[in-house]
């Protein structure tokens, strides 16, 4: 132990260097040995390093480290004006809340101007770029937060403009809403009384998630919508969907027993049910499939007429048009893919091209209108949904040999 | 280029209480630091705000570092400690509501140290992002963002079009070495990243 690294190993201020070096394979033999050793100490040391060098989300993690950047000057004019007040300033100021506070506005304050001018510099620098004006009427934000909570009494409240915090009761279950996500608690000592249903949708260009009172996460992407009671009481978990989700579903025993109590999801086609787990179901009406993706357990998946069991790695998929609900199993689905948008990207592959055109389609709630049949091309493409629609389309018109244009709301979409 | 200060140097200015020496640190710590602290709060805006208090912390104690080792590690672990006391904070004027979702405000050595390794490597990714020549970069912007063609280009920056296609190819070569060999990616992330340049 280093008292000068408060107790942490010096050898950390070293670790992101050499990963680097890594990924540029001008590590040394020493370095490499260093990582070694720090990857075998512990199995969460792995999983970071697996992330850093292989994982997705590193373009959106710069983006996002690109904005922490451009806020630094005007940070850092507020810390040197704290640091080193001007002549006839009081020196220093014993620190509260209230002062906290304060200062914290101020910062605000001086850091959002700051923005406010970068912005118009920005803005003033692209209009004499000509054509921006008819681009950027053209143009579209990509989708964020937002979803709307209808009730059991059927009241219905539209969470994008709710401040953080308490939103309302539901029988014993207290529902609280921060940021992007609403959180369902069940009251300590409450009685489990009558069960409540409650439905939580997205339009198109919204996402938002959802924590029930058993703990299971759920990531609710565009268009889609879930209903689930408003505690968990019975021998089963049972929630509907439409459209897509994400689950994290932890396991679940009956009060006073040993009996798991499964976890059901209900699309109209088809029905999925785990114990405990990670997975991604799929039931847009729209779209020729529906499917289940798991990523972590094990889940059962049945329709009318038949049943399949998966395991990680493996997808499920179901004809929507088919009377028959015949259930397909892919070994070795590409299960990253699956889960991209919850991981904050838009994916494609050979497979996939119109899926993904789907996708854009609900993020940026456009209309799509298809001028030729699109066929299957050889493509692997990852943008983040935080792109602007032009943004993203460029890239698939780089990468593909698929063409845009876009017409008020309507992206019309051919193949080359 | 503004001045790069060798570590006696930067010891010498703290107990001088030198403010360029000051500003310099605050360029070369300030955003991994956000982006640890970020990653703690979840809040872009106060992570921000904890950081610039860490700063001016971090300077009425200046004559107690010795090494720059010693300095990273006090501000990263003052931002961690002063975001578990604003995470504690918040808790406290919620404490009326039921949340399930209750975090220890606390964590392992060695879970700090994970954040630290990643904030460090996000910088060293980004800083080579940075290194793209001013020429490139615009002309990477123009082409991705505002959907020019290269001739179109050549005409705004009075360049011919032939440098405009030399230089664009450069930028995607460069940006190929130093991120991964997919080109799509790497396109993905000028997009992203250069959004608002």
């Amino acid at each position: 132990m280093n008292d000068e690294l408060y107790g942490l190993s010096g050898g950390s201020f070293e670790m992101g260097s050499i990963i680097r070096k890594y990924t540029r394979q001008e590590i040394n033999a020493e370095e490499q040995a260093l990582l070694d050793s720090w990857k075998a100490k512990s199995e969460e040391n792995r999983m970071l390093f697996e992330e850093l060098v292989h994982g997705d989300s590193l373009p959106v993690e710069l983006a996002n480290y690109h904005q922490m950047e451009v806020r630094k000057e005007a940070a850092g004019e507020m810390m040197m004006e704290m640091t080193f007040p001007a002549e006839g300033n009081i020196r220093s100021m014993p620190w509260n809340w209230k002062r906290m506070a304060a200062a914290a506005a101020i910062v605000l304050f001086v850091i959002t101007g700051a923005l406010l001018l970068f912005i118009n510099k920005d803005q003033k620098a692209k209009i004499t770029t000509q054509n921006v004006s008819k681009r950027s009427t053209k143009d579209k934000a990509p989708g964020r937060d937002g979803a709307t909570l209808t009730l059991a009494s059927g009241e219905q409240i539209v969470l994008d403009s709710t401040a953080n915090g308490f939103v309302i009761e539901q029988g014993e279950t207290a529902i609280v809403k921060k940021d992007g996500m609403l959180s369902y608690s069940p009251k300590k000592g409450g009685e489990e009384g009558k069960v409540l249903y409650n439905t939580l949708s997205t339009p198109r260009g919204r996402q938002f998630q959802l924590l029930l009172p058993d703990g299971s996460k759920l990531w609710l992407n565009a268009a889609s919508s879930v209903k689930y009671p408003t505690v968990f009481a019975g021998k089963e978990r049972v929630i509907e969907i439409n459209g897509e989700a994400y689950f994290e579903v932890p396991p679940l025993t009956r009060k006073g027993g040993k009996e798991r109590v499964p976890f059901i999801v209900k699309t109209s086609d088809m029905e999925v049910e785990v114990l405990g787990t990670e997975f991604n179901v799929k039931a847009y009406k729209d779209e020729t499939n529906v499917s289940a993706t798991l990523l972590e357990g094990k889940v059962e998946v049945k329709t009318g007429s038949s049943q399949a069991l998966l395991t990680p790695g493996k997808q499920a998929i179901v004809g929507q048009t088919e009377s028959t609900n015949k259930i397909t199993v892919i070994e070795n689905a590409d299960t990253e893919e699956a889960i991209a948008w919850k991981n904050g990207l838009i994916a494609a592959n050979k497979a996939t091209i119109k899926e993904a055109l789907m996708q854009i389609s609900r993020w940026y709630d456009v209309d799509l209108q298809f001028k030729n049949e699109i066929k299957e091309e050889e493509i692997r493409i990852r943008v983040p949904r935080t792109a602007s629609l032009s943004g993203v389309l460029k890239i698939f018109e780089l990468s593909s040999r698929l063409r845009f244009e876009m017409q008020g709301n309507k992206l019309i979409v051919w193949q080359q | 280029m503004a001045k790069e200060y060798t570590e006696p140097e930067i010891i010498d200015g703290l107990k001088k209480n030198d403010r360029r020496v000051c500003q310099y640190l605050f360029d070369t710590y300030y955003t991994q630091i956000v982006y640890f602290t970020y990653r703690i709060v979840e809040d872009r805006e106060e992570a921000e705000d904890i950081v610039i208090r860490t700063f001016y912390s971090f300077w009425n104690i200046r004559d107690r570092f010795n090494s720059i080792l010693n300095i990273k590690a006090f501000l990263y672990i003052t931002a961690r400690n002063n975001s578990f006391n604003f995470l504690k904070y918040r808790q406290r004027q919620r404490e009326n509501i039921r949340d399930l979702t209750v975090q220890p405000f606390s964590e392992e050595t060695s879970e700090t140290e994970r954040r630290i390794i990643q904030s460090d490597f996000m910088k060293y990714v980004y800083q080579e992002l940075q290194n793209l020549p001013d020429k490139c970069r615009q002309i990477a912007v123009m082409t991705w963002f505002d959907g020019l063609n290269a001739s179109e280009i050549a005409e705004q920056l009075n360049i011919s079009v032939s440098t405009v296609t030399t230089q664009r190819a450069r930028a995607i070569k460069y940006l190929k070495e130093i991120l991964s060999d997919d080109n799509l990616m790497v396109l993905s992330i000028i997009l992203t990243t250069l959004e608002y340049l």
